[in-house]
């Protein structure tokens, strides 16, 4: 008979510990990172402190660790974007929701080439459609817990905005997200709005039973149905139908407070991915229809050399310029069976025109783009774990001087 | 624990395994486990000049990881987790260690109080004296004693303790702050 301590030590040595012959370098590389922010910290304090005394005002510090290799990105070099006052966050795809590197993200500012590592609360995976966006002087994101803001110098404790599964913008009330109740993930279920400031909440609205909510428009709810209509909605009035699309769910091009893109003519593909398992199916689509909320509607065939549009379907909907001037979309190159595909900008309105190829774009099959809050700037993914920037009204294409490591996908946000 | 290595490389090589597998049962919680040994190694790497030319580096890191433990639970308070099943692989948040812990002793730790918690790992895991754990922990002998009893008695009735015999709890705490 063996006594309690006995046992609790035949206990311990029967607990098997596997370590990976990594973890000692993690746990230096660790600690040199944070010997080396604390004295970038120390250095550029003691800087602004010197600044304001000549200056006579005080200097928010930053820090700037533009070699240091985490969570997939490093920094590359000076910012060729000076004068644009824009901030992109960016961090990998595929471990934006891991809590280890998922709390990490980067903010590149473009006016200064200021790179900074920022911690971030853990973020829920998934396919979702948005996964941060940016609400007046909030980002909104898909907290582990629940959707989520948090002040958008990514200071101060997050608020949780409700226990819903995600979330999706309104143009129709600014200040607020619309939380997306889906328990049965497809069809049905609620929307209730939310303030992004104070997470007050506002009347919770049933969605119809074979429908699912795009987004919140000036002009109702924009909404996909299960008989594959896209259409505009209101509780208690008739739907208007803006279109008829097979396979909405996936042929879904964009969804903006002005405009739904879808395509047409589309077959399904499958592709090799660098650092994705398997192949990823997708659609490739002979034409593209962009139609305004109120009815109208444009075309856009394939482009010349392409062998079709890539649509996103319901997932990272947001290609359209704020002020609706262009959809950013994805055409994939024929004869490649790793889905080559090339970043084009469809112009959208009046203004007629057709698409133009984006520089230096071409890549893998899902390109994940931002723009500028002005829209006059397209942040996109370029070859080689490169991040760009393209300016319409120019022509002009930079690299940014911040690129992919470990992760060739990177998610990007403007919050600024 | 032998020869202590030169280098700090060397010696996470070779200690870190009984570091996760203390801050294991400190915590019953795989993340939480890596995360304090990753800060209480940090915390060595800072000072490894004069930390490894100590007379026992071992009881030097010990107390690091304790204290940054009890760090831990100051600023923040412990969140409750599931506890893994008793065959359960308790992986490690990025993959670099992991924990199989299949006689569920971390769980019968869980269900007692911390400092209780912590005087059975350090003076029956850890095999210190009564002594070594009340400087350890920054507590009188007595605590450790008496400490030391009521948890082996509460553990008495644990499933994963189920073979311990019936008397044993009553001789928890041996000897007078001397090594047994």
């Amino acid at each position: 008979m063996t006594t309690v301590e006995q046992r609790i030590a035949e206990l311990a040595r029967g607990i098997e510990v596997h370590v990976d012959a990594a973890f000692a370098a993690a746990v230096q590389a660790r600690q040199r990172r944070r010997r080396w922010r604390r004295l970038t910290a120390m250095t550029v304090a003691a800087a602004a402190a010197g600044a304001a005394v000549v200056a006579g005002v005080l200097v928010p510090g930053v820090s700037n660790p533009s070699q240091v290799r985490i969570g997939g990105f490093e920094g590359a070099g000076p910012s060729p974007l000076a004068g644009v006052h824009e901030r992109l966050v960016v961090w990998p795809a595929t471990s934006c929701c891991d809590a280890a590197a998922g709390n990490s993200i980067w903010v590149l500012d473009l006016a200064t080439g200021r790179r900074s590592l920022r911690a971030f609360p853990p973020m829920n995976g998934g396919d979702l459609p948005y996964t941060m966006i940016r609400v007046g002087s909030r980002l909104v994101f898909t907290g582990a817990a629940g959707p989520s803001s948090i002040p958008e110098s990514l200071t101060g404790r997050p608020l949780l905005l409700g226990q819903a599964t995600w979330f999706l913008p309104s143009s129709a009330a600014p200040g607020q997200v619309l939380l997306v109740h889906d328990p049965t993930a497809s069809w049905g279920g609620s929307v209730t709005p939310v303030s992004v400031t104070d997470g007050r909440r506002g009347r919770t609205i049933p969605v119809p039973s074979d429908a699912a909510a795009l987004e919140d428009t000036t002009s109702g709810l924009l909404l996909y149905t299960r008989s594959g209509t896209l259409e505009l909605w209101r509780p208690a009035a008739a739907p208007l139908v803006l279109a008829r699309v097979p396979d909405p769910a996936s042929a879904l091009a964009a969804v903006s407070p002005h405009d739904v893109a879808y395509a047409t003519g589309c077959r399904s593909r499958s592709a090799t991915q660098p650092g994705v398992n398997g192949p990823v199916g997708y659609y490739a689509c002979s034409m593209l229809h962009v139609t305004d909320l109120a009815g109208r509607s444009q075309q856009f065939a394939a482009p010349a050399g392409t062998a079709g549009w890539v649509p996103v379907g319901v997932l990272d909907p947001p290609g359209v310029s704020p002020g609706g001037r262009y959809l950013a979309l994805t055409a994939v190159l024929p004869g490649s069976s790793a889905g080559a595909s090339r970043l084009y900008l469809v112009p959208l309105g009046r203004g007629g025109g057709r698409p133009v190829a984006v520089p230096s774009s071409a890549r893998g099959l899902y390109n994940q783009t931002a723009w500028s809050a002005d829209g006059s700037w397209l942040f996109y993914q370029g070859a080689g774990g490169t991040l760009r920037a393209y300016r319409p009204a120019t022509g002009v294409s930079v690299t940014l001087p911040i690129r992919a490591t470990t992760s060739p996908y990177a998610e990007l946000t403007v919050p600024y | 624990m032998g020869e202590v290595p030169a280098s700090f490389e060397s010696y996470v090589v070779a200690r870190s395994a009984s570091m996760l597998r203390l801050a294991w049962l400190l915590t019953a919680d795989a993340d939480e486990a890596e995360d304090l040994v990753q800060a209480a190694l940090g915390r060595v790497f800072a000072r490894w000049g004069r930390v490894s030319a100590a007379d026992d580096v071992d009881a030097y890191v010990r107390r690091v990881l304790v204290n940054a433990h009890r760090s831990r639970l100051r600023r923040k308070r412990v969140r409750q987790v599931a506890l893994v099943a008793a065959d359960a692989v308790a992986d490690t948040r990025d993959g670099l260690a992991a924990v199989v812990d299949r006689g569920g002793l971390a769980a019968a730790l869980r269900s007692l109080p911390l400092r209780q918690r912590q005087i059975v790992v350090l003076r029956y895991v850890e095999d210190l004296s009564a002594g070594e754990t009340a400087k350890l922990l920054g507590c009188p002998l007595g605590t450790v004693k008496s400490g030391a009893a009521r948890a082996l008695a509460a553990l008495r009735d644990h499933p994963a303790l189920q073979e311990a015999g019936p008397g044993s709890a009553t001789v928890g705490c041996p000897g007078n702050g001397e090594r047994r």
